[in-house]
């Protein structure tokens, strides 16, 4: 459906005139030229393209461009404030939680979401949080450490 | 960029791009106009040759050094150091790495060296990046480029100097005097209005693991940053200006037979074009999505034979169709240890059927300008890939340029690149 959309991407005011039935994964890829967010599977099995909506993880590639309107989105691109890394990802590159990368952008927004919920999540709640997400290369525990060093800094104790 | 440029990739994705640099130059020209410095040229002498002869013999047979062209290390005339490779990064780190290599062999700061992979008009011939082979088998031929290229230094500085090179030490990009550290002269100096081409024909001796200082301490990965901020390029992130995306038809399974193919949904889409060869068929759009969608539309028709397969014969069928075994390498004597052998067991070990499935899909980004392809490719494998685009187009391989930026994951499933040859036709 054509129409526009409008919505904050990163903080920024954004408004499309595209077809709303388009999904968020493209459109960003496209028209907003954000390429941080990975296109993999393709069915919202894989996690490689989450994405945050209103401050919660979601799949971008089953995401309808129009469920958007007045929503904020916030992409891999816009977690670091002011030009300060988020603690994941301070403690995904410290951690060596990461190979390919290309599983790394829905990881550590996926994390993200699952430290909203779980502030001081246990190795077990790590694991049964992320396992949506999938890394082919072989950083799983590695992303797990980094999740447990990230949640300590987050809640203020040391890593 | 001209607006015939067209992308070819898999499921589409995208950016906004960074243009080809100095498009239309061969390699040669390439180097020599990077301004001046030094390029090293490896002579293939006794070091090289030994360095070859320990390395594992790769399946498929060694495939020999690169002897038309072969500057592995470039030093600018700012000191920053250049590593130029046909090995690419897609997870398992040679993109620090061999990094860390260079700088312990150069006598440099690791920071000063930049990687420059996977670029078949710019990088030394390279088999492909495969079978855990980078570290053992390229790491000792970069060790003795890059020794070479410290031999060059050092000579150059004798010079500069008025010492002996016996007399030297090199530590941190800066060439000292032993006896009279006052007296020195950095690499960014010595390669000051150079513009060398140089080959040594003695090599200094490979330095002891003892006299590491990178190589062998852990290392943050180089591109980590770039990962965890969302910049790290892959191939289905380039845009080119005025490109079209391509989508192709796969059939449904295993030895379907193509019989005939209705495109005339596809067609009515808006902005579709629609490429039809035989059972070849691909739809471009200027939008992934759009091009992905209308491929679903097309009403193909094929001879798809029932599967015979179950779980009790699959491993009959694999072992049926598999290529004939081949011995890979052959050292001591089986007999002796079986005489040897306190025990003996026999088994048959069974394993399940296993796809490469990196988390990304395969795809490549193909733009034509006159009589010269450039190919940005998610591939292990450039050099192969660029000879198989050359065959595919009919062009000679000098008129085409692979450029592989990172990769996301491959696992041996892009060495071959049948999908590049697929995706140039």
């Amino acid at each position: 459906m054509p129409g526009t959309v409008s919505f904050k991407l990163n903080g920024q005011p954004v408004s499309l005139k595209v077809d709303s039935d388009r999904k968020l994964l493209w459109v960003l890829r496209t028209e907003l030229a954000q390429t941080g967010t990975k296109f993999s599977c393709g069915k919202g099995i894989c996690g490689a393209c989450t994405v945050l909506v209103n401050d919660r993880p979601a799949r971008s590639c089953m995401l309808r461009l129009g469920s958007l309107q007045n929503k904020s989105v916030v992409t891999i691109e816009g977690l670091a404030q002011g030009g300060q890394l988020h603690p994941l990802q301070k403690a995904f590159m410290e951690h060596d939680a990461l190979q390919c990368g290309f599983c790394t952008s829905g990881m550590i927004l996926t994390a993200y979401g699952l430290l909203q919920n779980q502030p001081r999540p246990s190795r077990e709640d790590i694991i049964s949080g992320m396992d949506r997400n999938l890394c082919r290369c072989g950083a799983h525990t590695r992303i797990i450490d980094a999740i447990q060093s990230a949640a300590a800094e987050l809640a203020g104790g040391t890593k | 960029m001209n607006p015939t440029a067209f992308i070819l990739a898999n499921a589409g994705q995208d950016t906004v791009l960074p243009p080809s640099p100095l498009p239309g130059q061969d390699r040669r020209q390439f180097l020599r106009t990077l301004g001046g410095g030094i390029l090293v040229f490896v002579a293939l002498g006794e070091t090289l040759a030994a360095a070859e002869a320990e390395a594992p013999v790769p399946r498929g047979g060694r495939p020999g050094l690169p002897t038309d062209f072969n500057a592995f290390i470039r030093i600018a005339e700012d000191g920053r150091v250049t590593c130029l490779t046909g090995k690419i990064e897609m997870g398992q780190g040679p993109i620090t790495s061999l990094a860390q290599m260079v700088a312990d062999d150069l006598d440099v700061p690791y920071e000063s060296v930049d990687m420059l992979m996977g670029d078949t008009d710019l990088c030394p011939w390279d088999m492909g990046t495969w079978g855990s082979l980078t570290t053992r088998q390229f790491g000792p031929l970069l060790r003795a480029a890059t020794t070479e290229a410290r031999g060059v230094l050092l000579a150059l500085a004798a010079e500069r100097l008025q010492v002996p090179a016996a007399q030297l030490v090199a530590r941190d990009g800066i060439v000292f005097v032993g006896a009279d550290e006052q007296r020195r002269v950095t690499y960014g100096e010595l390669a000051r209005g150079q513009k060398i081409e140089r080959h040594l024909t003695v090599t200094p001796d490979l330095k002891a693991f003892a006299q590491f200082r990178v190589a062998g301490r852990p290392k943050l990965r180089r591109d980590a940053r770039e990962k965890v901020t969302g910049q790290a390029r892959y191939a289905g992130d380039f845009r080119l200006r005025g490109m079209l995306y391509a989508k192709v038809l796969r059939p449904p399974s295993h030895e379907a037979k193509f019989k005939n193919a209705d495109t005339s949904a596809a067609r009515a889409t808006p902005g579709v074009r629609v490429v039809e060869d035989g059972e070849f068929i691909a739809v471009l759009h200027e939008l992934p999505d759009v091009a992905a969608e209308a491929v679903t539309r097309i009403k193909a028709e094929y001879d798809v034979p029932p599967s015979t397969l179950s779980d009790e014969n699959i491993h009959e069928h694999l072992l049926r169709v598999a290529p004939p075994a081949a011995t890979v390498g052959q050292g001591g004597r089986l007999e002796d240890g079986r005489a040897l052998a306190a025990h003996t067991a026999e088994s048959t070990f069974f394993d399940g059927y296993v796809a490469h499935s990196p988390m990304e899909t395969h795809a490549a980004l193909a733009t034509i300008e006159g009589d010269k392809a450039t190919v940005w490719a998610s591939t292990q494998n450039p050099f192969g890939a660029r000879d198989q685009i050359a065959r595919a187009l009919g062009f000679p391989a000098e008129k085409v340029r692979v450029i592989t930026p990172y990769v996301g994951g491959g696992f041996g499933g892009k060495t071959s690149n049948l999908q590049w040859a697929c995706r140039c036709r």
